[in-house]
């Protein structure tokens, strides 16, 4: 009973995963003036599915290790410690995300 | 255009992940003028296909979130026909999905994630997407195919 909640909550989950990266897919191929099959999207969508996987649970052991129960943006961070350039384009946005935290505080205070 | 750029994204990881900030960006200010509106349709119609198959798979509980899912469908197709009054911001995984994902794959029931952090996933499962759309099109020309991301995914997965 449990596992077959379990794999409802999955199904519906994959279902909406699918939709979105479909949605991106149409996207890039229309800028390229290319069309892509319903196959190469269903196969995307289980390559994100697995990398999300592995990121998940990247995450998770990066957090405990830093002996934190809460994944912080630092974790990201390490998670493309790899590659530089993904490194440079996510700290791009941690940024920002940290700049606009700011001068919202701000504008509360004044 | 597309070839070129995309050639140089399949060769070494720096030129890869920087042309494809500089294509997000170019598609901003492009997106509205340069969609041709019959390929438009037939992406959308596969791509519907596809999740009727869902739903036919999966139980009941999932109807009600695929009507939603159609109803954003629906908006979408509204706004394009009202092009160019607004810019319309690029296409991305929901954070919300992706946080009941990670969630859901997240070992320990206690661990938890911050809106930043969520947000910086999201950038990186999107440079991931990306990513992959961009190195499958370098090869041939045509439909891209499933033979395509097998060709791709062993280096993009090393990469990213």
């Amino acid at each position: 009973m449990a596992d077959a909640d379990e794999g409802g909550v999955r199904e519906s989950l994959k279902a909406a995963l699918w939709f979105a990266v479909g949605k991106i897919v149409d996207e890039e191929s229309l800028r390229r003036n290319r069309n892509a099959t319903p196959q190469f999207i269903g196969a995307l969508t289980e390559m994100v599915w697995a990398q999300i996987e592995n990121v998940a649970t990247d995450l998770e052991t990066f957090s405990r290790h830093a002996g934190r129960t809460t994944v912080t943006t630092d974790d990201v961070l390490l998670l493309a410690r790899r590659n530089i350039d993904l490194h440079a384009m996510i700290k791009d946005t941690v940024d920002q995300q940290k700049a606009a935290k700011v001068k919202g505080k701000g504008k509360a205070k004044r | 255009m597309p070839p070129k750029q995309a050639k140089a994204a399949n060769r070494g990881r720096g030129a890869a992940n920087k042309s494809a900030a500089s294509r997000t960006s170019q598609n901003r200010t492009s997106s509205g003028s340069s969609r041709p509106a019959a390929t438009g349709k037939n992406g959308r119609q596969a791509r519907e296909g596809g999740i009727v198959e869902i739903a036919s798979d999966s139980g009941e509980g999932d109807d009600v979130e695929e009507e939603e899912e159609e109803e954003v469908l629906q908006t979408d197709d509204d706004d394009e026909e009202a092009e160019e009054s607004d810019e319309e911001p690029p296409k991305t995984i929901p954070s919300e999905l992706l946080k009941a994902l990670l969630h859901e794959f997240f070992e320990d029931e206690g661990t938890r994630i911050t809106r930043d952090a969520n947000q910086a996933v999201a950038k990186y499962m999107d440079v991931f997407v990306r990513e992959a759309i961009a190195r499958s099109a370098v090869e041939r020309g045509g439909f891209l195919e499933v033979e395509d991301l097998e060709k791709i995914s062993p280096q993009l997965l090393l990469d990213l």
